[in-house]
């Protein structure tokens, strides 16, 4: 599991990744999936894909710390992952929900709207796909299925039906 | 692997492993080559982990999108392609409305050999009808519904056997329940002496005055001298890599008849739409897609599930909302409503060298996607729903039926919705007419005496079904064109 030394993304970006999940996923309590866990399982998926898409994902990430923070907190420049928690997620509502000067350029808006929604996907996809994630999300895993105990999970074999002998 | 090939076929999807396979049958003495992108994985090796699987086998990792971002696209890049990560549905086209419109666009068909490809490939796959048994517990509550406002629904028909409902087909079967084409036509088009070659990258045609010399690529894996370029004389040359990949190749092998290939793409596509139930429904349980509902010619409503990964995505909301949602994961059915495209879009490599997939969903599009998202609402509010949620990007929770309005006030275009599509077609339409297509009728390239693409790549316009099906019963007919 996490060593903490991610493949895909920088040490930064990595950190803003935790940052984005501990925000976006908002249990409204205690984080029950540890969000570096969560990053990790996400960038441990992403250094193995190859996709166009992968440079929107790094520009989202990067652009919360260039763009987004000095741009919607006043001037305010630094870290997103450095910020307090409620403060991470004004932030996130504003690339959300654009207002002001800000909604008025339809490409910043554009952008925005893409940038959240790689956020919520980041996000996302690293919570539910853990396997604690699953299970408080009211999943029941195939092994722990009643129903599924007393079947018989050995793979079937499919013969060639047009074969010597087939149906012809 | 040998050095020359009467045949090299390029993509082991549904198309690629029918049409091997069909050769092979046919055409004593002949020697065929697949060639495929990604690599062979052993069905025993799949796992019920999203991300390790997304990455294993499917295209970009599931990462392929519009070049605006606005539309996914769900592909397999695997031995057995999309028929790996599908599900499983087989669904026939309407011939009667879709050959017509083909012809005319001069692309011409025989119904009858398609029929008969249909009728000989269900025989082989094992297709049936899904019962009330093997589906998830949305699939009555969505039928309820369906029942209640007298909307044709039914369950659909679909390529597995023995299934175990284990909710996973998306992410690979492990229990060679499904019949894809990793566990059907390509090992039998094997057991008859064809090659299947995985890990084939940067694939490109090599030609001269218009016919196809040798095909070319670089291979991933231990058979392979890491770098290396292998060259395969070819006799003939067959492009089922799809449609998105079959563009990519004929592009990048500089194949463009009159400039038309990658053009007149479109897709069968659109948005999830989410019912919490009274009653917990643990729609994970079973298959995820089964049954389909004739509510409107101008769009397709079928019934969905799958595991929470992906689900959460086609949850809207933010923050807490989105988490307090997903506590609710068990009570959820889920449907979709998809619409065809009109066939505008293109299929391109940028000048980084990317695929780059140009579709916009228009207007009347998103209005058709409206209709079906309120159809959808209406169908699990009568059958006792307490909340239904399209998939959009603001959020929009819908209480009753007479919340239905707000649709019209928040969606009006695309980007207002989570877009997705599993059904790609076009790029290389089939039209008799060089200035129209980049097929003939008998699937060869226009101007190019033994180059051929068979897929969805070809089809002139949307077949309104879940693709697999007519995909197969295509490849199926394009090897007897080909080998006569």
């Amino acid at each position: 599991m996490p060593d903490n030394t991610p493949k895909f993304f920088s040490p930064n970006e990595y950190e803003g990744l935790i940052a984005i999940i501990e925000t976006m996923i908002d249990t409204g309590g205690a984080m029950e999936v540890n969000p570096a866990d969560a990053a990790w399982h996400v960038d441990e998926y992403l250094s193995r894909v190859e996709s166009p898409a992968l440079e929107q994902i790094r520009l989202a990430i990067g652009a919360i710390d260039s763009w987004y923070m000095p741009l919607l907190l006043a001037f305010r420049f630094g870290r997103f992952s450095k910020l307090p928690v409620a403060d991470r997620r004004r932030v996130v509502e504003r690339i959300i929900y654009p207002k002001g000067m800000f909604s008025i350029i339809a490409a910043v808006r554009a952008g925005a709207r893409d940038a959240a929604r790689t956020l919520k996907l980041l996000a996302s996809i690293g919570y539910y796909s853990s396997p604690e994630g699953m299970r408080l999300s009211g999943y029941v895993p195939v092994e722990a299925r009643e129903r599924f105990i007393p079947l018989d999970q050995a793979p079937l074999t499919h013969a060639d039906p047009f074969a010597e002998g087939g149906l012809t | 692997m040998k050095a020359e090939y009467d045949i090299v076929i390029i993509g082991s999807g549904a198309a690629g492993s029918v049409l091997a396979y069909q050769l092979m049958r046919n055409t004593p003495g002949i020697s065929v080559a697949v060639l495929e992108k990604g690599k062979r994985v052993h069905p025993q090796s799949f796992t019920h982990d999203t991300l390790d699987m997304m990455a294993r086998v499917y295209k970009n990792g599931g990462l392929q999108t519009t070049k605006d971002y606005d539309v996914v696209f769900a592909q397999g890049q695997t031995v057995g392609g999309s028929t790996v990560i599908n599900n499983a549905i087989w669904y026939r086209a309407d011939l009667d409305t879709v050959l017509p419109e083909w012809a005319n666009r001069q692309a011409h068909v025989d119904k009858s050999k398609l029929l008969a490809a249909y009728d000989e490939i269900e025989v082989a796959l094992h297709v049936e009808q899904i019962t009330p048994e093997m589906g998830n517990g949305g699939s009555e509550f969505f039928l309820e519904g369906c029942r209640a406002l007298n909307i044709p629904a039914e369950y659909l028909k679909h390529n597995r056997r023995e299934c175990l409902g284990c909710g996973w087909c998306n992410f690979g079967c492990r229990y060679d329940r499904k019949t894809s084409m990793l566990v059907s036509y390509l090992p039998w088009a094997e057991q008859r002496g064809a090659d299947i070659i995985d890990g084939c990258r940067d694939v490109r045609i090599i030609h001269q005055a218009g016919e196809a010399k040798t095909v070319e690529f670089t291979g991933v894996g231990d058979s392979f001298s890491p770098n290396a370029k292998t060259s395969l004389k070819a006799g003939n040359v067959v492009v089922c890599a799809g449609a998105i990949g079959s563009s990519e190749v004929l592009l990048r092998s500089h194949i463009n008849p009159n400039g038309r290939v990658g053009m007149n793409f479109h897709a069968l596509g659109g948005v999830l739409v989410s019912a919490e139930a009274p009653q917990r429904l643990d729609g994970y349980d079973n298959i995820g897609l089964t049954c389909v509902a004739h509510a409107s010619p101008e769009y397709l409503v079928e019934s969905y599930f799958t595991p929470p990964a992906v689900f959460s995505l086609s949850i809207s909301g933010w923050f807490n909302e989105h988490f307090r949602k997903m506590q609710r994961y068990p009570w959820y059915a889920q449907a979709g409503v998809m619409v065809a495209t009109d066939p505008t879009g293109r299929i391109s490599i940028n000048k980084r060298g990317d695929v780059e997939i140009d579709l916009v969903f228009n207007a009347r599009d998103v209005s058709r996607l409206k209709a079906g998202i309120k159809t959808i609402a209406n169908i699990y509010f009568a059958a006792g729903a307490k909340k239904v949620i399209p998939a959009t990007y603001e959020g929009l929770d819908l209480d009753s039926v007479q919340d239905l309005a707000k649709l019209d006030r928040h969606i009006h275009k695309a980007d207002d919705l989570l877009l997705g599509s599993a059904h790609p077609q076009g790029g290389n339409v089939m039209s008799d007419n060089p200035r129209l297509g980049v097929v003939d009728s008998s699937f060869r390239v226009h101007g190019y005496t033994n180059v051929y693409v068979a897929d969805a790549s070809v089809f002139p316009t949307n077949i309104m079904a879940n693709c697999q099906a007519t995909v197969m019963a295509i490849a199926h007919c394009a090897a007897e064109l080909i080998v006569s």
